[in-house]
């Protein structure tokens, strides 16, 4: 993993060297010196295998630096500051996404044929067609600003956050719906579903024991693409939620040519994404008995 | 594979739609007086009517020029990072899968290592270092984006691998090469069609994404994703500039998506045939 | 560090008296990007020197026109070789912190600008100064700024710069202590990466009652800006610190909600002079008379925009007239450069047909975000290019300085011209208004002449205030202005 790390530590710093553009150059004019003195000062000027060491010993010992267009932060402090509202919401949109789904793909398989289940699909289809900036830009006409039911932006409140939440969860939502309704589709008919029945349980004890078990393992495989999209499409919901989140930061860091921020914000999220797969793997092998056994003790 | 009796009814509307959207989208700026670059700024923002059927944009164009044009980039870009992806990640996956070992455990690394970098930010780095247009998106998008293919393919080709149809084939002395053209592929295509079609739809998305950012298609050109970008802001005073090129998208994605689920039914009834007959059942 | 962030925040909250919230004397007002720059040795950007201009005080400030008067001196002299000014500072002027404003704080907020460690991309302003230059590059002694005691502060120039008062009110030669130390109107109260707020500073002198009590500068978008206007949310959206969503416009228009206040600022299209074809001064003047300024303002602007031809403003500085014509070779093809944000994009396909239409040229458009724009434009390289100039202070050399000489980075259309630098020097150097006047005049001329830059229409300010705000109105640089409100009567 570290190796890993290291190479995506590599790869950013080769990208935002190659990348033209100067993070001091702007329409007014700066004299030449100047320039030069204001990339010494943030070690701009330095042989390239200089920065680069100097680079991973920082990101080694967590020392994101300052930033380079707001030299009063450290990119530490920003991430800091701004990882809570992101994680809050991506919380939020799981939350509202997973039982949804699992309820509505239930009900779809449950009636299977009947109009509730074209209903659904439908419903998940329109969910999966539909840009996120189109879906936050309608809610939030018609549910903030036309029936006053929310507020419009800002992340002060609990009820700042449904409407983000919700935008972040209809995408997943609707891929989750189909996914779990296919899974269930295929373990009603395995023979053990006609033995629960004939057995004489009740329809609760049946989805919950035999369903649902059988059912989450490959929904537990989607789920690392699942936040790692949600921790990512928050973007463009911060953008018009007036939210402060860390999407707008790697977007504008970026644009800018902030290096420090730009470096220490890919490493955060490929931890984040490393950890997150990990955790996944360890999940699975927790929670299905035929992998656990063919793993050697 | 092909012999059925009967086609399914999702792939059918599928395809129709698909055929009915693509016609549209490469005859209908034939068809049409206006030109997509041709502005024409006293009549700009007009109401879908009978000389524009989807109304006028900010500056003038005729929208379903534009919507049309629009389409032409986006099926273009998302079939052809679909299948650039198809061609990297199968390669990659069947040959980590069939070989296993060494091999398999390399490639399974630097599949790991470009699946924890994170997507979307890697997609941005690349289309700022290359600079905004078709081409970089599209680099970029299969720079990216071979990841599931991969992963799919070096499943399937596992499972496949050590089934009786090849296990003969080895027996009778065929080159690894042939059984993996002729033998392999025809029973991992399913699922790899499947995928496919779930592909395209994802790549489209990407390229709306990087119009909404700014740095996807550049004007006067247009893609789907650009004309939905430029019409939101505009949706409380002109619907129209939001909604017909929204439609579109929605129709087009919804093709796709249908026709992937019907493959996906399709294959998976085979392949639980196949493994009740392997099973001896 | 944070211990002492929080003390000195407790501490300079603790000492500012409290007076009661009323809701309207809090003013919100939507920005579209983080205001993070607020030192105002380092500010660059509009908003930040905006917002610095509210949180600090120099020794010159504007009035409601943008013309300079005394801010925290009394009194200037001059000497007879008119390079040093001497400054007597006003004795009841404290900091944030209740300290007095002493001249070893402009002395030293100046030796910190140009020090080693001073990290301002502003430090070349400070040149003018007697060996600034070389205390910059080479650390030496004997900078032209003395002490002469605790309340008189005198600044020796290279050379007689007739408008350096004016400069004097630029964020740049404003004094700094400390952090969190404010010599100005507002003291930061908090600061988040999307809110703003700003206090009153009771320790401002000329505390007036014109002063809200509380500004917060709320990041949004510019559309969910808009809603949260007509919720009440917000009670200032538009210039300058965002932009109003162009497509709601017309309707705001019609409302008549809209503020018009005039700027100082042009929007141009450089020209490339050593690109072949574009060498020819007669070929740029038929480029620029052949774009329909007109269908810029109109239609893509939805008016209130000012067309012009004219590179100074002429609603701010008083025009000369003038016509010219041309004979010349065709090119067939060019390249138009411009950034891919705001308005631009929409600009250049307007000006890609108008020139096709009436030039049979073919204008191709390349598109770069800003980082890669602002570098290819220094490089030269490119063969037309949008963008935008404003003012720093009242006089037409604001602009016309921009392509003074080939090696300053702002001109990068590869243009000088020896008698358009005499004049301009010679402006420098008069105090005499009228002479002034008529070097400024023939440098435009001249500049106009020659056509480097083709101007296409004057900015304005154009923005939607709720009734809080209709005491608070813009200079022509963007500056808020409060005036006696109403309420105050």
């Amino acid at each position: 993993m570290c190796i890993l790390l290291f190479t995506i530590a590599t790869l950013t710093f080769t990208f935002m060297k190659t990348i033209p553009g100067d993070p001091f150059q702007d329409e007014k004019n700066i004299p030449e010196e100047c320039l030069k003195q204001l990339r010494q000062n943030f070690g701009l000027n330095d042989p390239l295998p200089i920065q680069y060491g100097r680079y991973i010993k920082n990101l080694f010992l967590f020392r994101l630096g300052p930033s380079l267009k707001y030299p009063s932060q450290t990119v530490n402090e920003i991430i800091g500051q701004n990882f809570l509202p992101s994680f809050l919401l991506g919380i939020e949109a799981l939350c509202i996404a997973l039982p949804l789904a699992f309820l509505f793909a239930l009900l779809s398989s449950f009636f299977y044929r009947r109009p509730i289940d074209y209903l659904f699909k439908i419903i998940a289809l329109l969910g999966i067609s539909m840009p996120s900036f189109v879906i936050a830009t309608l809610l939030q006409y018609i549910f903030a600003y036309r029936l006053s039911l929310f507020p419009i932006a800002r992340f002060d409140t609990l009820s700042h956050s449904i409407l983000p939440a919700l935008t972040l969860a209809i995408g997943p939502m609707a891929i989750l719906l189909r996914l779990i309704r296919a899974q269930i589709l295929e373990v009603l008919n395995q023979p053990y579903i006609l033995v629960a029945y004939s057995k004489g349980l009740s329809e609760q004890h049946i989805i919950f024991f035999h369903i649902l078990k059988n059912v989450s393992l490959p929904i537990i495989h989607y789920l690392g693409p699942l936040i790692t999209r949600i921790l990512l499409g928050s973007f463009i919901v911060e953008k018009i939620f007036a939210i402060p989140g860390l999407g707008q930061w790697f977007v504008n860091g970026v644009l800018n040519r902030d290096y420090p921020l730009i470096g220490g914000l890919t490493l955060f999220y490929s931890m984040t994404l490393l950890f997150v797969h990990t955790g996944i793997d360890l999940l699975t092998m927790f929670l299905d008995p035929r992998i656990r056994k063919s793993v050697p003790a | 594979m092909f012999r059925r009796k009967y086609i399914h009814p999702e792939i059918a509307i599928g395809f129709v739609l698909l055929l009915l959207l693509a016609s549209f989208a490469f005859l209908f700026p034939y068809l049409s007086n206006y030109t997509y670059e041709q502005t024409a700024l006293s009549s700009k923002n007009l109401t879908p009517s009978f000389t524009h059927i989807f109304g006028t944009d900010d500056l003038g164009r005729d929208q379903a020029v534009r919507i049309a044009h629009g389409l032409q980039v986006s099926l273009l870009i998302g079939l052809l990072a679909a299948f650039l992806d198809l061609i990297i990640g199968v390669s990659i996956g069947s040959l980590s899968g069939y070989f296993g070992g060494l091999v398999d455990s390399i490639l399974m690394s630097i599949t790991e290592l470009f699946y924890s970098i994170p997507f979307l930010l890697a997609v941005l780095l690349v289309v700022t270092l290359l600079g905004p247009g078709v081409y970089s998106i599209l680099l970029a998008m299969c720079f990216f984006g071979w990841i599931q293919m991969a992963r799919m393919s070096r499943i399937e080709v596992m499972r496949v691998k050590n089934s009786d149809a090849i296990l003969a084939a080895h027996a009778i002395g065929i080159h690894p090469s042939r059984i993996f053209l002729f033998h392999i592929f025809p029973l991992i295509s399913g699922s790899l069609i499947t995928l496919l079609m779930q592909t395209i739809p994802h790549a489209i998305f990407i390229e709306t994404f990087l119009s909404f950012l700014g740095i996807g298609i550049q004007p006067p050109l247009a893609s789907l994703g650009s004309l939905v970008s430029d019409g939101l802001p505009a949706m409380r005073f002109y619907p129209h500039r939001l909604f017909y090129p929204s439609m579109v998208l929605s129709i087009t994605i919804f093709a796709f998506q249908l026709i992937s689920d019907g493959c996906r039914d399709l294959f998976d009834q085979k392949r639980l045939k196949s493994v009740e007959e392997s099973s001896g059942i | 560090m944070y211990p002492l962030f929080y003390s000195l925040l407790i501490f300079s909250l603790c000492l500012s008296s409290c007076q009661s919230k009323r809701d309207d004397k809090i003013i919100r007002i939507a920005t579209s990007t983080d205001i993070s720059q607020l030192d105002p040795r380092k500010a660059r950007s509009l908003p930040s020197l905006l917002v610095t201009n509210l949180l600090f005080e120099g020794l010159m400030k504007r009035d409601k026109e943008g013309h300079v008067q005394c801010g925290l001196c009394e009194n200037v002299s001059l000497s007879e070789d008119k390079k040093t000014y001497r400054f007597f500072l006003k004795k009841n002027a404290l900091w944030s912190n209740r300290e007095p404003i002493l001249a070893s704080d402009f002395a030293s907020t100046i030796k910190s600008i140009l020090g080693k460690e001073g990290s301002s991309p502003n430090a070349h302003l400070l040149f003018i100064i007697k060996n600034a230059k070389s205390y910059y590059t080479e650390s030496s002694d004997d900078l032209g700024v003395r002490v002469l005691d605790s309340h008189t502060l005198e600044i020796e120039l290279e050379q007689p710069v007739s408008h350096f008062l004016e400069l004097l009110s630029l964020p740049i030669f404003f004094p700094y202590k400390a952090p969190h130390i404010y010599s100005g109107p507002f003291c930061i109260k908090k600061h988040t990466s999307d809110t703003l707020v700003l206090e009153k500073n009771s320790a401002f002198s000329s505390a007036s009652k014109n002063y809200p009590d509380t500004i917060i500068f709320q990041v949004t978008d510019e559309n969910s800006a808009l809603q949260m206007f007509e919720t009440g949310e917000v009670d200032w959206i538009g210039s300058p610190l965002s932009i109003l969503p162009l497509d709601a416009v017309p309707s705001l228009q019609q409302e008549k909600k809209l503020s018009i206040a005039p700027a100082s600022g042009t929007s141009i299209m450089r020209v490339n002079c050593t690109r072949p074809y574009l060498q020819s001064k007669s070929f740029r003047k038929k480029l620029s008379q052949s774009i329909e300024r007109s269908d810029l303002t109109e239609h893509v602007l939805c008016g209130d925009y000012t067309p012009s031809s004219r590179f100074v403003p002429h609603s701010l500085y008083p025009p000369p007239q003038s016509s010219s014509e041309c004979t010349c070779n065709d090119a067939s093809s060019l390249s138009l450069l411009c950034p891919s944000a705001e308005i631009y994009p929409k600009m250049a396909q307007v000006l890609q047909s108008q020139l096709k239409k009436n030039l049979s040229l073919d204008v191709h458009i390349e598109l770069a975000e800003s980082q890669i724009f602002y570098s290819r434009l220094q490089k030269g390289d490119f063969d037309l290019a949008l963008s935008s100039w404003f003012g720093d202070f009242t006089s037409p050399l604001t602009f016309l300085e921009v392509f003074e000489n080939i090696s300053n980075g702002t001109n990068s259309t590869g243009w000088e011209n020896s008698e358009y630098k005499t004049l301009l020097a010679k402006t420098r150097k008069s105090f005499d208004t009228n002479e002034r006047e008529a070097f400024l005049h023939n440098a435009e001329e001249l500049l106009l002449e020659n056509s480097p830059v083709i101007p296409l229409y004057h900015y304005v300010y154009r923005y939607v205030k709720n009734k809080k705000c209709s005491h608070i109105t813009l200079d022509p640089f963007g500056y808020f202005v409060f005036e006696e409100s109403n309420a105050n009567k």
